[in-house]
């Protein structure tokens, strides 16, 4: 081929990245395995590497998410319009959808509510399934190890470009007397559980044999690995959702007041998509006391995701906890309790005739405020 | 056979002398940077690397394009990574394989960079879904790799290969 024309012109480094940079980035991927050129060029072509979302883009870009990846992994990205790609910037919304206020704040007294019955999450496993069910790996168990093994290049990928700077968790406990809240920061260095659990090593006690946190600092951005490990992996988060954009979901915000907005929205402010975690989200039912999240690897892909992960010897135990271990960036609390109760329908509809209640449905939830 | 006017004459690789108005020249930064270093053109211009139904073909798209905002260099919005063709350029390389890669060599010497993306559009949407061996079998590529080499480049991407 050395003297076709053809061959003269994918000779010619600049042209065939030219050619090359107008394919997606699935192509762009598969065209690596053509011949030790074009895997070369890929490879040491900043322009393509940043166009495969495994260098960072200059900040200046304007903002857009890894069409791959969102293809692939839907559940980790906002339903966007495709007619306008440039909206990255949500408003507030999160996934999979909260769904039942939290149990502290019933009034005493009163029976504790039933979900709504057309709510599809009832249980974590029902929450995993809505969530995980729609995933490119778990279309056929067959090819899994493709894409669980530790070299499978969307470990890699950037979630968007330009990319994160870290990825942000945000998590509430709450009880009868009041709220508190902590915020993480994990370095975009990090790439997969493993590296997640030398990090968490660094805050270990006592620190002498621990590896040096400095290994962490960085400018590189969030990948997919460390996002899907952290949510899949790190059993201390059964319950969480994934928000992206600088609004506070406007069901949260409904239920927790102005408290929650001031904190959610300082913590978006440079983050944009925050992990948001609380056991207190989602009413844990009775039975799930004696049902371990760990146990139901049947029912629960997130389960059998952990379990394929420790077969290949990704992870080492079920019982891994990660984030508790890292020292919170920030922590704080809320001490004002907003009023939340439930009522039956029939009550409902005779309040919001009498304009006592302010209904509001948003995000599968259906969450009632008391009006002022 | 010198110009005058607004009329410039190319000379192809292969010495046929092909009249081109002045406006239409000027599609190719080679040719506009070298008539504002000569002031006014007055021999011929020779175009050593281009042949003469290449050279025609180039001529024609700088024809249709002729009156296009000027490219600027910050048109850089790739990114967005749209082979979008529009119409005529579509009838335009619809041309065989060999005269589609003198085109984009033409346009590349010439400096002609809305033709080079075309070109290079046109060629991308040749490999766009293919698999390695397809893309190979269509460029005539031979494949290099040493076989572990290959191995682990496909480890790396196969779950790109499920759709």
């Amino acid at each position: 081929m050395a003297h076709s024309t053809l061959g003269q012109v994918l000779s010619i480094p600049e042209l065939l990245v030219q050619i090359l940079g107008h394919l997606d980035v699935r192509t762009l991927l598969i065209a690596q395995r053509v011949c030790r050129t074009w895997a070369t060029q890929i490879q040491r072509s900043t322009y393509l590497q940043q166009a495969l979302f495994l260098a960072p883009a200059p900040s200046t870009e304007i903002p857009i998410y890894n069409p791959l990846l969102r293809e692939t992994f839907p559940s980790f990205f906002p339903d966007i319009d495709d007619q306008n790609p440039s909206y990255l910037r949500t408003p507030g919304d999160c996934f999979p959808p909260l769904n039942i206020p939290s149990g502290p704040s019933y009034p005493e007294g009163l029976p504790a509510p039933e979900a709504p019955h057309d709510h599809p999450i009832v249980d974590d496993a029902a929450r995993a399934g809505i969530f995980y069910g729609r995933l490119g790996p778990m279309a056929y168990p067959f090819r899994r190890p493709a894409w669980w093994r530790r070299e499978a290049s969307w470990r890699r990928m950037l979630i968007q470009q330009p990319p994160l700077p870290h990825l942000t968790v945000l998590r509430f406990w709450a009880n009868s007397q009041d709220r508190t809240y902590a915020v993480w920061r994990i370095p975009g260095t990090i790439n997969d559980i493993s590296t997640l659990e030398r990090y968490a090593r660094t805050f270990d006690w006592p620190q002498c044999q621990n590896p040096q946190r400095e290994e962490f600092e960085g400018t590189a951005g969030v990948r997919m690995g460390l996002l899907f490990d952290y949510l899949s992996c790190d059993l201390d988060l059964s319950r969480w959702a994934l928000m992206w954009g600088r609004k506070a979901p406007i069901s949260l915000a409904r239920e927790w007041g102005d408290a929650f907005v001031e904190v959610y929205e300082r913590v978006a402010a440079d983050g944009d998509f925050v992990i948001l975690t609380d056991e207190a989200l989602w009413r844990r039912r009775d039975d799930d006391a004696d049902v371990l999240p760990w146990t139901s690897s049947v029912t629960n892909p997130r389960n059998r995701i952990v379990e394929e992960y420790r077969q290949s010897g990704l992870i080492r135990d079920w019982k891994a906890s990660y984030i508790m271990r890292v020292k919170p960036e920030r922590t704080g609390h809320f001490d004002y309790l907003p009023v939340v109760v439930w009522l039956d329908p029939e009550e409902v509809s005779y309040m919001v005739q009498l304009q006592m209640l302010h209904v509001s449905r948003s995000s599968d939830d259906l969450l009632l405020a008391m009006g002022r | 056979m010198a110009a005058s006017g607004n009329l410039l004459t190319f000379v192809s690789a292969d010495n046929v002398h092909i009249e081109v108005e002045r406006d239409v020249a000027e599609r190719s930064l080679l040719i506009k940077n070298m008539l504002e270093d000569l002031g006014e053109a007055t021999e011929d211009i020779p175009i050593p690397n281009v042949n003469e139904p290449v050279l025609r073909k180039v001529i024609e798209w700088c024809r249709h394009h002729k009156n296009d905002p000027p490219a600027s260099t910050e048109d850089e919005d790739s990114r967005r990574k749209t082979t979008d063709i529009d119409e005529w350029d579509q009838k335009f390389t619809q041309v065989d394989q060999e005269m589609l890669f003198e085109i984009i060599l033409a346009a590349n010497y010439l400096d002609i960079k809305g033709l080079l993306d075309v070109g290079c559009k046109t060629v991308a949407n040749m490999i766009k879904g293919k698999s390695p061996e397809e893309i190979r079998k269509t460029f005539n590529i031979q494949n290099d790799f040493t076989p572990e080499e290959e191995d682990q480049i496909r480890r790396e991407n196969e779950w790109a290969e499920d759709r």
